[in-house]
């Protein structure tokens, strides 16, 4: 079997909100991986900690304390590239309370640390395709120039000519029209959908062996998410890419992703073959991929009934319960009391589907 | 880990920083409570200072001489009672100058983005011809005309301030407008002065606003102080720190350091003393991620 | 490649544009001059100066009453126009010449005394941007306000007493043709220092780059593994210190004034200042005009800059 292409384990990220002085818990013990040429979907509602797992891989998240814990492995058998060391040695979890200060001078230094071996990692081994093309372009050069600058930058050996021939020739892979002449334009004076093309040909063209996307299609109307889609696949079969794809949108995942993970609150709450995520006929479900699930394909539901009153007054410590608690419509008398006193571990049901609901305990 | 459910942190209350800032505020409290006291008394004539009571037997003595606790200028004055007298030569007018220059630099800043078309034409061209004009040249004519009066040097002063800050504004609000928020709260029926007053001057340019006002109130006070050096700053024997410094400076170069450095480093400490203010201001409203 | 498609017509349109509204600029700037002359004290030197610049005579004859001011202004208008700005009151030589050679004096003060105050809070700027050392940089940062704030002429005396007392060295200009380093070097330093550069420039600069940090594209640049600062560079370092140096140099004009009077350096502050000390209205007139269209060409250049390198200037 080979080894995946990339390994997450145990990642934990904290943000300190510095008013409050609260430490705000963004994703807790998320571990899961990418195979060769597979693509792994993310789902879950905004806040959930999607795009911030997106940010730790890339090394890019930039927070107080930020990573706590966990291990990010590029191709394992070169490990030892990107290792997270264990943490703890950097930063002492259990005094938090008190001294604050010393952890972000400690993350900082880490920071540093981590950034400089992200210099061999970023655009050789993985690149991004932002949500807002518009923003995520720099409004003061050509996109041409853009992409021919990450071509230079990760394929040391060509020179200036060559890199805009290769530019050009992307732009044309990703379908746009007139590619000389677009080479030269502006990212304000694409539309949204010529913009995410450009995204897309210039996270590809330094030609990554992962590429990660963060929501491509949301701010898109509904024929152009279409185009992008279909762009995406054809390019990952020709590349043999694999990829992260992020987005709230079930059709998304359908189309693309062979294995899917569902996101709660900063908890991975379900994992599995896409087949058996979407299988929205199927009881064995986290309470809340149901929820999603029926919102999207059973739209006659009435969502709103459905959900149980919250009372966040009383809801207890973050990590003494369940984090769907509080919304579960599903909690039987048994099982009430383990919910309301621990954290389910992700339960595996079969082959590769797993479930953080004490329900399916065997 | 995960038995703590209290996940709140307090402030080290060792840690340099923490020092560090308690030193400041206290510092800024000082200084700038001590201008304000001394500005009362001497305004209101609570204790009697002779400013111009002439010693000739400590012409230019050294701080902490008898009787005199900063020591004497060159004419055996008591610097003392004179650098308090000079607040009055500052405060009101320093501040006039530095309301002046926000007012109508905020409200200029906000016009060419917002007025119309022959209002920005206006303002375009009456900003240009005050960046143009060299300053020191317009207060040496305006105080040439009428006379060698600290508020009229303001006035000019704060009104020169005005494209500087009207520049920056417009060139935020330009930048703001390429976020959406300006058109969702025009569409919410915002109207048009509250967006501009609150959403605008307020939320998104007080920083920068505070920041120049500290900027112009040490640029209004270095202002007069050089023009007291070419003789036009506040007449003696009226005491400014100005010209106080001034007069030191002719006997500096045989040695006599006191009678000019204590009135510059007053300067110095309360010009800090207000940016210190409004950097600790700023920290406290700043929300943008840092 | 600086050159892009289509870039020749909104320089050109600049270029069109800034002209006209400098030249107005300057024309209404030499009115407001004028009339604050012209209601000065010392009226019979306006009157004088205008026979000396050899209008008709009968008009401003001494016995025909007090001067018409718009009179006198287009008489003065028409004259200088045609590049005769008179002859000084005080020395009898043209003024256009002696302004011009004292404004390249100054001119070379300035543009040093930038320079050398780039070369400071560039790094003082960077250093608290990149949050390495940030107690470092917070003393940095103080450290640049108080030299700012203390008053210009005494820290120059307090250099001066220093030089003369410790290295013996009388660090003044008397010998106008040779101009050497060491004299240079003081005035440059307490320009720097004394005129609001440093602070101005460190405080406007950091402001601007943590506003482009944290914009989506910068992310982007670092996702793709690119150089932070080259996509930083326009937008967060560039534009504002176009701006700033552009505004600031109007201000180094009036601050030249104090360094140029105390180190005896012959520059168009110090002549500004004895033509308002002596009424010397030819001087006076001339020399703001010039230092006008200096500061007006210096906002050119700016913006000719700005257009070349910002594609969406042209769509503004």
């Amino acid at each position: 079997m080979t080894k995946p292409i990339l390994e997450v384990k145990d990642l934990s990220v904290r943000f300190f909100l510095e008013k409050e002085k609260v430490l705000l818990p963004a994703l807790n013990q998320i571990s899961f991986h990418v195979n060769n040429n597979e693509v792994l979907g993310i789902v879950g509602e905004s806040g959930s900690g999607k795009s911030i797992t997106l940010l730790s891989i890339l090394g890019l998240l930039q927070a107080n304390p930020g990573i706590i814990s966990g291990e990010i492995l590029f191709n394992a058998n070169e490990a030892n590239i990107n290792t997270l060391e264990d943490i703890s040695s950097h930063i002492e979890i259990e005094n938090f309370e008190k001294a604050d200060e010393k952890i972000t001078k400690k993350t900082n230094t880490w920071n540093k640390l981590h950034a400089s071996r992200y210099k061999k990692i970023l655009g050789n081994q993985v690149s991004m395709v932002f949500q807002n093309p518009r923003l995520a372009f720099n409004p003061y050069y050509s996109i041409g120039k853009q992409i021919s600058e990450s071509i230079l930058l990760h394929q040391p050996n060509t020179d200036k000519e060559s890199a805009k021939k290769t530019a050009i020739d992307w732009l044309k892979r990703v379908k746009m029209e007139a590619p000389e002449l677009r080479y030269n334009n502006n990212p304000y004076g694409l539309s949204g959908g010529l913009c995410q093309r450009a995204m897309i040909a210039m996270a590809l063209a330094s030609e990554p062996s992962l590429l990660v996307a963060d929501e491509p299609t949301t701010g898109l109307d509904t024929t152009i998410q279409g185009d992008i889609l279909t762009l995406l696949e054809e390019i990952r079969i020709q590349q043999k890419l694999s990829m992260i794809i992020v987005s709230h949108d079930f059709n998304v995942m359908h189309r693309l992703a062979n294995r899917v993970l569902v996101y709660y609150n900063g908890f991975i709450i379900e994992e599995g073959n896409t087949n058996n995520i979407l299988d929205y006929t199927s009881d064995e479900h986290h309470p809340y991929t149901s929820l999603l699930l029926n919102t999207e394909f059973n739209q006659h539901v009435d969502v709103i009934n459905k959900t149980k009153d919250t009372d966040n007054s009383q809801s207890k410590s973050f990590f003494n319960q369940c984090p769907y608690y509080n919304n579960c419509l599903k909690v039987t008398p048994e099982i009430s009391n383990k919910c309301q006193s621990s954290i389910p571990p992700l339960l595996p049901l079969h082959d590769s589907h797993k479930i953080r609901c004490w329900r399916f305990e065997k | 880990m995960r038995k703590n459910n209290t996940y709140v942190s307090e402030r080290s209350k060792l840690s340099l920083k923490y020092w560090f800032d308690i030193t400041v505020i206290i510092y800024c409290l000082v200084v700038l409570g001590s201008v304000v006291i001394a500005y009362t008394i001497t305004t209101f004539e609570l204790v009697a200072f002779d400013y111009d009571e002439m010693d000739f037997d400590a012409i230019l003595s050294p701080p902490l001489s008898a009787g005199h606790i900063l020591g004497t200028d060159y004419l055996g004055r008591d610097l003392f009672s004179r650098l308090l007298l000079g607040t009055q030569a500052y405060l009101v007018p320093g501040i006039m100058a530095v309301s002046i220059a926000i007012f109508f630099g905020s409200l200029l800043g906000g016009l060419t983005v917002f007025g119309s078309k022959s209002a920005k034409k206006v303002i375009k061209i009456s900003t240009d011809l005050l960046q143009t004009m060299p300053r020191l040249v317009l207060l040496l004519l305006v105080v040439a005309i009428f006379e060698a009066n600290i508020y009229y040097i303001m006035l000019v002063v704060g009104i020169t301030n005005i494209p500087t800050i009207a520049d920056l504004i417009s060139r935020r609000i330009d930048i703001l407008r390429d976020k959406s928020f300006i058109e969702a709260s025009i569409a919410n029926g915002t109207p048009k002065y509250t967006l501009i007053v609150k959403h605008i001057l307020w939320y998104n340019c007080r920083i920068l606003l505070i920041g120049q006002a500290a900027l112009g109130m040490a640029e209004a006070i270095l202002m007069e102080t050089s023009l007291s050096y070419l003789g036009f700053g506040v007449q003696e024997p009226t005491p400014s720190w100005g010209n106080m410094v001034q007069s030191g400076t002719n006997y500096l170069l045989q040695g006599n350091l006191w009678s000019s450095t204590i009135p510059a480093l007053a300067i110095m400490f309360v010009l800090l003393a207000f940016y210190l203010v409004s950097e600790v201001i700023i920290k406290r409203i700043d929300r943008s991620p840092d | 490649m600086i050159f892009r498609a289509g870039i020749l017509k909104p320089i050109s349109k600049t270029l069109f544009k800034e002209f006209f509204s400098s030249v107005f600029i300057i024309i209404l700037l030499s009115m407001i001059i004028f009339f604050l002359v012209y209601i000065s004290p010392g009226e019979s030197l306006l009157q004088e100066y205008l026979l000396n610049l050899g209008g008709n005579e009968e008009e401003f004859s001494e016995n025909s009453g007090p001067i018409n001011i718009h009179q006198a202004y287009f008489s003065w208008l028409f004259a200088s126009m045609s590049g005769n700005f008179g002859v000084s009151n005080s020395n009898g030589l043209p003024v256009l010449g002696q302004v011009l050679e004292f404004t390249a004096n100054t001119l070379y003060l300035t543009f040093s005394a930038l320079l050398i105050s780039l070369c400071i809070t560039l790094p003082v700027v960077m250093i608290t941007v990149s949050n390495t050392f940030p107690t470092l940089s917070r003393f940095t940062n103080i450290l640049i306000r108080l030299l700012s704030f203390l008053p210009l002429f005494w820290v120059a005396y307090i250099l001066i007493y220093i030089s003369t007392s410790v290295f013996d060295y009388y660090p003044l200009a008397t010998d106008y043709e040779e101009i050497t380093a060491s004299q240079f070097i003081l005035p440059v330093i307490l320009l720097c220092l004394g005129s609001g550069v440093l602070v101005e420039i460190v405080q406007q600069l950091t402001y601007e780059i943590k506003r482009v940090l944290n914009e989506e594209y910068i992310l982007c640049a670092r996702a793709k593994g690119a150089s932070v600062f080259k996509h930083l560079f326009k937008e967060g370092i560039a534009f504002p210190l176009l701006n700033l140096l552009s505004n600031r140099i109007a201000y180094l004009f009036g601050a030249t004034i104090i360094i140029e009077q105390i180190f005896g350096w012959p520059g168009i502050g110090r002549l500004l200042w004895q033509a308002t000390q002596d009424r010397d209205i030819p001087l006076l007139l001339c020399a703001v005009i010039i230092c006008a269209c200096v500061i007006r060409l210096s906002h050119f250049i700016a913006r000719l800059i700005y257009v070349l390198i910002n594609p969406r200037a042209s769509h503004e």
